[in-house]
């Protein structure tokens, strides 16, 4: 706290005390006053305060600038408010100028004491009052209610506090007025300005005597709860994160063609492709077959063919989303038995084609599902993974199986005992009823024996159910003819006409009940899950329920919810960007991403065979196998030991590696002449999107002008036109910096 | 079958609130060998506790099987154990008409030596058939999960008994990953899948530069001030717990070597093969807690021995069989390094099944469950904890489940209190819980 000056001060003649009489004072100047008469003091002037009816006064703490004007003044003389010493400062004819020393509230006097001995008091002219203090600021109401930070649309009630407010007093954001509430000596209240940025703000408080306070930088702004279109720029740190969330990475190259694109465009160009048919074949010819083997695909094959899409794939964007709904239904391979892997190749691509166009299509001829939610839980019901995984293949008439049931809305759609009831799981499990393991002995659908799932009536309980209070006959929703077109043979369309609707289902499917019945549950769901992947943990309500509404409005798809997001000011806050934690997987695909390592597919050193044993093995984390139905943990649950050191094993296997490709390590080096030690860290930093503290960065710098000698460092003359000495450098560089921790930061 | 925890994020919400640490973090880098407590350890030196918790919920019927009693036979008979044994297979008897499953001979062995504890209806009040919420009451010690103070059990034993100065390995969780039960304000917990892969691989194009390497990247953690705002920091301490804890761990085990026969390559086998390894350095460690286990108990179907006869017994029977295997090479391992009667292991599960089976020749979630301790410490006994007789027809309750006798935390209590020989008090903060640890009689 301190007080500033602001005003001019102002003169109050007083009234002599002590007859006196006025002497011709010769000279002048700033020096050689003399007097020969008795001292009187006419006023008083405080020139760093302002007026009113409480002047001339002070702030207790002193420093206030004080001119005394009288007569009887000497050089030298001293003066004395109370009995407290103060600065004089100059001596001219007629006026002494001080500084005012500290002291308590109240009245004081002021001596005034000439060299010579003559010596006058002058009781009760001068004011000392106590300035007001301000400690902190707390937020009252709003999403941010207790915490640290204000959104920056503004209007919450926040509360400055600290000492000695007096009613009347004014308070200033940022230097603007704003309506104050006095709510006693220790406590202000007011309403949060908007503000256009996420900048913090000094808030200043002024008594109504013009003492005041200013607690600095006291209001912290925040963008994370606003939808509305980002409009700053696209400065590289954003396209980075933005690549980060709506991909896994991006390559240097990529990065400057986004920026030089700005936001809009770049969001319109992840969001709206056709599928990438060129690298999904050549993935599926490597690892598996094209189209993969029905009844011996191995479950490592598959994994390890996602994981090439999953980095390689030119339509990044479609992998995210598929790892999302991954992780979202949550539904493990092990234990599959090897005939029934391709249900899990099958699944895989149902969720890859969640982002195609209806009139697109994955790799093995089922079109895209144009974003919508509603059709993608339709479909996950009939999916055969999910079918097995969640004993939909067992559940019948007269034994109902109440697995799925229960996880469609506990896990997919509504949350925990949020709208549903025990008995509706118990008729719902009714109506999950009919699908079955089969094999096509008879090659009726198929040319060949396939283990594959079918639907037989007379398994499904075609019975009324009162689901919700709503009572009806119930079943799997039917998705209509664009599902499970894969059957070949002379049969293909009765297979479909059984599969896709049981006609005594004659009032539909659960999940359109499910969303008709509990729309807003069902629409918050997701869409917190959703702003929870892309924006930041834990999101509030706030900017939630437009998420939902808008879902609710544009009938369950989720296309225009996705892009507002991605275009929003919440994602590019300061609470958005590197404010997650990355797991293993987004570690380990965003460095080969970044740095553009090429997945060659027959390559024997680097592949995506090697990165899948990698993950298995050493990282321990394997995707298409969650470790539970909840699907992969988040948060510091990946900051282990081992996997903080199996991370930092990754980058040197994949580094160690890079050089039998050896032009590969190229992109990431600075072009000729930008190699010196300081130029090279900037660099690699910079592309991995890591911010080096300046004690990290110095010694980053000295590693590269240094070398091992016997246990001890030792100087290195590092020469940047040196291939080799940059090709060690930068190893070694890509090593410390990508395991620094805003490196696991996504 | 599970339930997402739609309050996950309250434990990362408490992490993340943390601003204590910084001061604590940065100091703490911990001195890399030869790390001694600079005070009297606590506990009785030497003695640990190994947890072995079957995930999902173990058909605890099945593992110590009523023989007795009619309703286990009458209500699920095609998986009860007294019909439908495969040929060549027998139970193996425990007392009072309860035995063991077939596939469980070292345990029968273990009951034989009289240091065998098996302990019925273990369970906490007010039951939740919750995957994720029963394991998190196990995890954080509370019944109402929501209400605790956020950390963990372990993570309270950690930061009551292992933080100052630090033991970084004074509890450890093999294999599991990070479980919440590890959840502390003071202290990361040490988190290892196995020795030989917790260690610096080197870039082998440049051995001697990556001696270098190494060496800055402990100057830069060593050295920064300001590991900023979360997540940086949680990660920074992250990675400077790793460092640490590499050279203590490669250093103190070097010694070991794997017994003959050796450990079975399943999910149990390789977790107790990291016991034994970790136990090498004991002396400096001083772990008093190993946190272990391994999955697939949630068996809705399939359960029982294979219709089409095709030669595996159902999966629960697997299961039965892996806990066997590895606890016969792990029994042996410890009684031939002497370290058996300093060793307690406590076999959990987050709940048990139903006494009916269901449609698909499974089990359902139920309540009360068997515990198994074991070790040269344990008094031999089976009983039915906190109540005096066994598992009686009437303790099968009409929704078919064996309900709640004896609350976790006494037999947990009761270990520590007893064997490690630290008061367990403190690691159970539930104002809704009054500790009993003196009811049972296990040490």
């Amino acid at each position: 706290m301190h007080s500033r000056s602001i005003r001019a001060g102002y003169v109050l003649a007083l009234a002599c005390l002590l007859s006196c009489m006025l002497c011709a004072c010769g000279g002048g100047g700033d020096s050689g006053a003399s007097s020969t008469g008795l001292i009187d003091l006419t006023s008083v002037q405080v020139t760093t305060q302002a007026g009113g009816p409480l002047a001339p006064f002070g702030s207790t703490a002193g420093g206030d600038e004080v001119k005394l004007h009288g007569r009887g003044f000497s050089t030298g003389a001293d003066v004395l408010f109370g009995n407290v010493v103060a600065s004089v400062k100059r001596v001219i004819t007629g006026e002494i100028t001080v500084t005012a020393p500290a002291s308590r509230e109240g009245l004081t006097s002021i001596t005034i004491t000439n060299p010579n001995g003559d010596s006058a008091t002058f009781p009760d002219v001068f004011r000392y009052i106590a300035p007001p203090g301000v400690t902190r600021l707390n937020i009252i109401t709003g999403p941010t209610a207790g915490e640290d930070r204000v959104p920056i649309a503004g209007g919450e009630t926040l509360e400055i506090e600290g000492t000695n407010f007096k009613n009347g007093l004014q308070l200033f954001v940022n230097g603007s007025r704003v309506t104050a509430t006095f709510v006693d000596e220790r406590h202000a209240r007011f309403r949060a300005p908007a503000s256009p940025s996420e900048a913090s703000v000094d808030v200043q408080v002024t008594n109504p005597e013009g003492l005041m306070a200013v607690l600095p930088l006291a209001v912290r702004y925040t963008q994370e709860f606003s939808l509305a279109v980002e409009t700053g720029g696209f400065p590289e740190r954003h396209a980075r994160h933005l690549f980060r969330r709506a991909a896994f990475g991006a390559t240097p190259a990529r990065i400057a063609q986004a920026v030089s694109d700005g936001l809009s465009t770049t969001v319109g160009g992840l969001m709206g492709f056709s599928n990438d048919d060129t690298v999904e074949d050549a993935a599926l010819a490597v690892y598996g077959g094209n189209p993969p083997p029905r009844d011996s695909l191995s479950s490592r094959l598959n994994r390890r063919w996602w994981i090439h899409m999953l980095i390689k794939n030119s339509n990044p964007f479609q992998e995210r989303l598929a790892w999302f709904l991954h992780d979202h239904f949550a539904t493990s391979d092990a234990g599959f038995a090897v005939d029934a892997n391709w249900f899990f190749y099958k699944q895989v691509q149902l969720f890859r084609r969640f982002s195609l166009a209806t009139s697109d299509a994955t790799g093995d001829g089922a079109t895209g599902l144009a974003y919508n939610w509603r059709d993608m839980l339709i479909a996950v019901a009939k999916d055969r993974a999910m079918l097995e995984w969640l004993d939909g293949r067992v559940s019948r008439v007269g034994r109902p199986n109440e697995n799925f049931a229960r996880e469609l809305w506990e896990l997919f759609t509504l949350g925990e005992g949020n709208g549903y009831t025990e008995e509706d799981i118990q008729e719902a499990a009714k109506a999950f009823t009919g699908f079955e393991w089969w094999r096509d002995r008879a090659h009726t659908i198929y040319a060949d024996d396939r283990l594959d799932m079918r639907y037989r009536s007379g398994r499904h309980d075609a019975s009324e159910k009162t689901i919700f209070g709503v009572t009806g006959r119930f079943g799997y929703d039917s998705i209509g003819p664009l599902y499970w077109k894969e059957a070949d043979g002379a049969n293909a369309a009765d297979y479909d006409a059984a599969v896709d609707t049981d006609t005594r289902d004659t009032d539909g499917g659960i999940v359109a009940l499910t969303l008709r019945e509990r729309p807003d549950q069902a629409a918050m769901f997701i869409c917190r899950k959703l702003a929870d992947f892309f924006l930041y943990d834990d999101p509030h309500d706030v900017v939630v329920k437009p998420l939902a509404d808008q879902l609710i409005a544009s009938n369950w798809n989720l296309e225009p919810v996705l892009r507002r997001m991605l275009l929003s000011r919440a994602m590019y806050s300061n609470r958005a960007i590197k404010g997650k934690v990355r797991n293993h997987v987004e570690f380990v695909f965003d460095f080969m991403r970044t740095a553009n390592v090429d997945l060659h597919p027959t390559s024997v050193v680097i592949n995506a065979s090697r990165v899948e044993t990698r993950l298995q093995q050493n990282l321990g984390q394997v995707p298409l196998q969650p470790p539970d139905v909840n699907g992969w943990p988040t948060g510091t649950a990946w900051l282990s030991s081992q996997g903080m050191l199996e991370r930092v094993n990754f980058i040197t296997y994949a580094i160690d590696q890079l050089d039998d490709f050896d032009l590969q390590i190229v992109p990431l080096i600075p072009p000729a002449g930008q190699r010196g030690a300081t130029q090279l860290v900037d660099h690699l930093a910079k592309i991995l999107d890591v911010q080096l503290s300046g004690s990290a960065r110095a010694k980053a710098i000295a590693y590269v002008t240094t070398q091992e000698s016997n246990g001890t460092t030792v100087p290195f003359a590092y020469n940047p036109s040196n291939d080799e000495h940059v090709k060690m450098k930068t190893r070694g560089l890509l090593f410390l910096i990508a395991q620094y921790h805003s490196g696991h930061q996504n | 079958m599970t339930t997402r925890n739609t309050s996950r994020t309250h434990w990362t919400r408490r992490r993340f609130l943390r601003n204590s640490a910084l001061g604590a973090g940065a100091a703490g880098i911990l001195p890399i060998i030869g790390m001694r407590s600079a005070r009297a350890v606590q506990g009785i030196r030497g003695r640990f506790m190994v947890v072995v918790n079957m995930l999902g919920g173990n058909d605890g019927l099945n593992m110590v099987v009523p023989t007795h009693l009619s309703p286990y036979v009458d209500r699920r008979p095609s998986i009860n154990l007294v019909e439908n044994l495969p040929s060549g297979k027998a139970l193996h008897d425990l007392s009072d008409g309860f035995k063991l499953h077939y596939n469980l001979p070292t345990v029968k062995s273990i009951w034989d030596d009289n240091d065998l504890h098996v302990v019925q209806k273990v369970s906490y009040p007010n039951p939740n058939q919750s995957h994720f919420t029963s394991q998190d009451i196990f995890s954080f010690g509370v019944r109402d999960t929501g209400a605790g103070d956020g950390r963990g059990w372990l993570g309270r034993f950690a930061d009551e008994y292992c933080s100052n100065p630090s033991e970084p390995l004074g509890v450890i969780s093999v294999g599991l990953g990070r479980r919440r039960d590890f959840e502390s304000n003071e202290t990361d917990p040490a988190i290892l899948s196995s020795v030989e892969k917790f260690a610096l691989n080197p870039d082998t194009n440049y051995r001697t530069d990556q001696v270098l390497r190494e060496r800055v990247a402990r100057e830069i953690l060593a050295g920064e001030l300001d590991p900023g705002a979360e997540p940086g920091l949680s990660i920074f301490q992250a990675n400077q717990q790793a460092y640490s804890l590499i050279e203590q761990v490669q250093a103190e085990t070097e010694d070991w070597v794997e017994p003959d026969p050796k450990y079975p390559t399943t999910s149990l086998g390789r977790n107790l093969r990291t016991v034994s390894n970790l136990l090498a350095g004991q002396d400096v460690f001083n772990t008093k807690v190993y946190y272990t286990g391994y999955g697939g108990f949630d068996t809705h179907s399939n359960q029982h021995i294979n219709p089409t006869g095709t030669g595996s017994d159902g999966r629960h029977a697997s299961l039965m069989k892996q806990l066997d295997d590895a606890l016969s090479i792990f029994r042996t391992d410890l009684k031939a390094r002497r370290l058996w009667d300093s060793c307690v292991i406590v076999v959990i599960s987050e709940f048990g099944r139903r006494v009916f089976e269901n449609g698909s020749a499974g089990t359902d979630h139920g309540h009360g469950n068997p515990f198994l301790v074991m070790g040269g410490n344990v008094k031999g006994r089976l009983d039915a904890g906190g109540m005096t007789g066994e598992l009686l027809e009437t303790h099968i309750d009409s929704e078919s489940t064996v309900p709640f006798g004896l609350d976790f935390r006494d037999l947990y209590g009761n270990v520590i209190q007893n064997h490690l020989g630290v008061a367990p008090g403190p690691l159970f903060p539930d104002a809704g819980y009054t500790p009993a640890f003196n009811d049972i009689d296990l040490i």
